[in-house]
């Protein structure tokens, strides 16, 4: 097993503390710790990627044994990718682990009752603070403290809020997703190409088949008839596919507001 | 452990020596598996109560890891020692004298971008991510650390509250970023481990004195405070004589520490 150097060490302590990172906050982070401890990295961003997933792989073979892990998720909104540090077991140990009081774990575990019980994956402001009336067995919370643990779910990157509305982020669909998977078995539905949990996606209205977004435009990329994959269903599939152009994702992107801000800095 | 009898003086095995054969008896009664799932626990316990920066206590250790096995501490606390520095760049800490009996995690990488780093504008990611709260409280930290360096490594507290005050920071009024100001310095920061807070004998009213605390002694070097002094009033730091050659007596103690090791 290759061992661990500093560059390692900085990399997961990085992602002790941010949790999660996307895809380009990853290959930076990868670069600067080849750099700071003399890792060779090379230039082409292509041909670090199979370095990458070497050095992550080294990692994971590390902190296996103390039930982490950094796994890569997909976005459900805009599949994009992500990595995140999960801890793979739930011991007690690690339920002093967190950052939230019991009251607020049973306040996000009722959200995601809601959550998965919603037509998208997705629920109003209104009808999450309610949710403080359902909680038993554990000391109250007020409207305001509901309000004040969304805003943190969302800054610690395990819930989106946009246009009123809230949605499990990639990061809980991470570490979450055997949980949701096990206790809410009859009432959600796999990915039938990725095989993974889907909670936002498109549905076949003949079989029930469920289909990431991202997943059906790979799927249905060159199709004229898009029909549902389903063995003994191919029915049409009626929804609309979100073809989004493959963005050639560099790190060496210079967008005019990031050299903006460097002037700033300075 | 059993009463020994009475033996002379001459005769008596050193107690740490007892204990450290009974750790070793105590580890090997494990069998492998248990073992190895201990010291995994062990670990991610360790790594978990830091989170909260205070001192890890032994007994805690042995109440809610190590149970029934507690007698196996100093050789679980050796390999997981191992473990935090070869996988996670972490130092497990042994505190002494008062806090005697506890441990803190203290990290061995520098987490800072580096400066030939900064300067590319592709690498804007900073690979420990601090909240804007954390932000100011290190530099509040730092300031009243250096300014009790700068004055002899212990200041009385009224000295530190008028130096602060200067800074439109004011234990009487509640600050929009650090709140109770006197709650952050006496308790906040005691009890992290930053500062040590004693109460001078007879004084009356209250004298207390503020000193660097077990924590700040290990994640900050005096080198670095005089060095940010340094910068503040754009001196070198050779300018302030006594505090440089405490800093020089420092670095000296380390070099003999890590040459004898």
């Amino acid at each position: 097993m290759t061992q661990m150097n500093d560059g390692h060490r900085l990399f997961l302590q990085s992602f002790m503390s941010r949790g999660i990172l996307n895809a380009k906050e990853v290959k930076q982070l990868f670069k600067i710790c080849c750099l700071k401890y003399k890792i060779p990295h090379p230039e082409n961003e292509r041909e670090a990627q199979a370095p990458l997933l070497e050095f992550v792989r080294t990692i994971n073979n590390h902190i296996e044994p103390f039930h982490m892990q950094i796994r890569k998720g997909v976005s459900e909104d805009d599949g994009s990718s992500s990595y995140g540090l999960v801890c793979t077991s739930e011991s007690t140990i690690t339920k002093l682990a967190s950052d939230y009081t019991p009251s607020e774990l049973e306040f996000f575990k009722k959200l995601i009752e809601i959550i998965v019980a919603s037509d998208n994956a997705e629920v109003g402001s209104t009808e999450t603070l309610n949710l403080v009336s359902r909680l038993e067995n554990v000391k109250k919370l007020s409207k305001d403290d509901a309000e004040d643990l969304l805003s943190r779910l969302e800054t610690n990157k395990w819930i989106k809020m946009t246009h009123g509305k809230i949605s499990l982020a990639t990061r809980s669909l991470l570490e979450l997703d055997q949980y949701i998977l096990e206790i809410y078995q009859d009432d959600v539905e796999k990915c039938n190409i990725c095989k993974k949990l889907c909670l936002k996606g498109q549905t076949c209205p003949s079989c029930g088949t469920k289909l990431h977004f991202h997943c059906a435009s790979k799927l249905f990329e060159k199709e004229e008839n898009p029909k549902c994959p389903k063995q003994g269903c191919k029915k049409a599939w009626p929804h609309e596919i979100k073809r989004t152009p493959r963005k050639e994702e560099t790190i060496y992107s210079r967008t005019p507001e990031k050299s903006q801000k460097r002037k700033a800095d300075v | 452990m059993p009463r020994t009898n009475k033996q002379p003086d001459n005769d008596r095995i050193p107690s740490s020596q007892v204990a450290a054969t009974q750790a070793e008896k105590a580890h090997s009664s494990m069998d492998r598996g248990e073992q190895e799932k201990k010291l995994h626990d062990l670990v991610q316990f360790l790594l978990i109560m830091d989170q909260k920066k205070l001192p890890i206590k032994k007994l805690d250790i042995n109440k809610q890891v190590l149970k029934e096995h507690s007698k196996a501490l100093p050789v679980m606390m050796k390999l997981a020692e191992e473990k935090l520095r070869k996988i996670f760049g972490i130092e497990l800490v042994s505190l002494e004298d008062k806090q005697k009996g506890t441990y803190i995690l203290v990290n061995t990488l520098d987490t800072d971008v580096d400066e030939q780093l900064e300067s590319d504008p592709n690498l804007t990611l900073t690979p420990v991510d601090w909240s804007d709260e954390n932000h100011a409280k290190t530099g509040l930290l730092m300031v009243v650390l250096s300014a009790i360096f700068m004055n002899g490594e212990v200041m009385v507290d009224s000295q530190l509250y008028h130096m602060l005050r200067k800074l439109k920071v004011d234990q009487d009024v509640t600050h929009p970023v650090f709140g109770d100001v006197k709650k952050q310095l006496t308790v906040e920061f005691v009890r992290q481990g930053y500062l040590e807070y004693t109460r001078q004998p007879n004084t009356d009213p209250p004298v207390f004195e503020f000193r660097w605390g077990f924590r700040a002694k290990k994640e900050i070097t005096k080198r670095n405070c005089l060095d940010f002094v340094s910068q503040l009033y754009e001196k070198n730091p050779e300018e302030w004589v006594s505090q440089y050659q405490v800093v020089v007596e420092e670095e000296g103690e380390e070099e003999e520490g890590s040459s004898a090791s």
